[in-house]
């Protein structure tokens, strides 16, 4: 690890490096012999942020604890619930799950220090302490296939987000160090978070701006007309399998599976890779309650544009027969015609989102 | 007169005798080993190696390789 630039010099001056290597890393100073100066060295001492980091960021390392990023509750709470199985009661899964997916979590260091574990690390400005993450070396090192592509507008046929702005109004801008931190709940997925941001925090005066607003304003998730198309994924497996399947970019509307937490009657859904035998190789076999949660989940694609092929008026389009006039075998809606591409467990696990076939005149 | 001349010459010698203390301290407080054969090294400590990328890259050992990635979050 080489502690250098402009930024290792402005650590070794200001108020982290006066700690001195020791005070958080352990081993041994003033030594030359390698091995005895690494005796019991901590890599990460923030991975215990309360005794690390805590001395100083008091509220933020004990809140880090409960945040989705260091606890990677939603992702436990998902195998949990399919599987059908606790972790208190299979620790030996656990230490599966930890080896994998858990690997990914985060830690104090991993946002301000360094890159994550999961993109083999490395200091991000010489052990320079980031009062923001690096946009490209911390978020979307670990975010990048989906919101980062999204974002950047890297994929060829597609724009920016809207809000895409090269070293200005990056991902801080609306996720805000008090939603990364916490405030202490343990949440047990992300969009239980606090201080998520919303559209509506900052275009709420967009709600009567016009017919198409006034008329689907809150029944509607915004990316629903205002997205364009995104990732989705299929069969992935642990183990070493990855993804098995292929991704692609589609665009579904379906009902909201997360009515509890988001109060729209329609939204985006992204297809996740999660398939009945994913977990086979810690010894789960075919997921018990595959059937208990649906495959295509709640996205929130960071890829908003004010015109997309839903919103396109180009030619005097009026902007509604896109999606009222979508076809019932691949459009726009999530439909009967989706789930009959699927096992008979994963149509089940989709069943409640699909929306029936025709134009939504003439929806029940 | 002559007090006022006798303060400034004490006060001068005083200072100087300080600066020449002084001096010897500092000589006194260089730390240098002497392991068994006589010859002196320097510690070069945490940051003395980590701050010195040749030796860094002279040291280095093969990189473990990371637990596998789930995929983007």
């Amino acid at each position: 690890m080489y502690i250098g630039g402009n930024g290792g010099e402005e650590f070794l001056g200001g108020i982290h490096g006066a700690l001195g290597c020791t005070t958080c890393h352990g081993g041994v100073d003033g030594i030359d012999d390698k091995q005895q100066a690494h005796a019991g060295l901590v890599s990460d001492p923030s991975a215990n942020a309360e005794e690390a980091c805590g001395r100083c960021h008091v509220e933020a390392a004990t809140n880090f604890a409960g945040s989705v990023h260091a606890s990677f509750a939603g992702y436990r709470t998902f195998f949990e619930e399919r599987a059908g199985l606790s972790f208190a009661d299979h620790p030996e899964i656990e230490q599966e799950f930890l080896g994998e997916c858990g690997a990914c979590h985060a830690t104090c260091g991993q946002c301000h220090v360094s890159r994550p574990v999961s993109v083999k690390g490395g200091l991000v400005q010489g052990h320079r302490f980031l009062p923001s993450p690096n946009q490209s070396e911390n978020c979307t090192a670990c975010h990048g296939s989906r919101v980062g592509e999204e974002y950047t507008g890297s994929r060829t046929g597609y724009a920016a987000d809207v809000h895409y702005v090269p070293n200005a109004m990056n991902c801080m801008a609306c996720h805000t160090s008090g939603e990364m931190h916490g405030d202490g709940t343990e949440y047990t997925r992300r969009y239980e978070t606090a201080g998520m941001p919303r559209c509506e925090d900052c275009h709420a005066a967009a709600a009567t701006a016009n017919t198409w607003h006034s008329m689907h304003w809150g029944q509607l998730q915004c990316q629903a007309c205002h997205s364009q198309d995104y990732k989705n994924c299929n069969a992935c497996h642990v183990g070493g399998g990855g993804i098995t399947g292929s991704s692609y970019l589609t665009f579904k509307i379906g009902k909201n599976p997360l009515s509890d937490l988001r109060g729209y009657e329609y939204v985006v859904l992204r297809h996740i890779p999660v398939t009945e035998d994913t977990f086979d190789p810690w010894g789960v076999g075919d997921l018990a309650n595959y059937e208990s949660m649906p495959t295509w989940k709640y996205a929130s694609p960071h890829n908003i544009r004010r015109f997309t092929a839903r919103t396109d008026t180009t030619g005097g389009v009026n902007g509604c027969d896109g999606c009222h006039d979508t076809p019932d075998e691949g459009g726009w809606f999530l439909r009967q015609a989706d789930l009959d591409t699927l096992s008979a467990r994963e149509a089940a696990a989709n069943e409640a989102l699909i929306v029936p076939d025709g134009s939504p005149f003439t929806w029940p | 007169m002559e007090t006022r001349r006798s303060s400034l010459f004490l006060l001068v010698i005083a200072l100087l005798a300080g600066i020449v203390y002084l001096a010897g301290c500092a000589e006194e407080n260089k730390i240098i080993s002497e392991p068994p054969g006589g010859e002196q090294t320097t510690l070069a400590g945490c940051v003395g190696c980590h701050t010195d990328a040749a030796l860094l890259q002279a040291t280095a050992e093969p990189e473990e390789e990371p637990p596998p990635s789930s995929g983007e979050g």
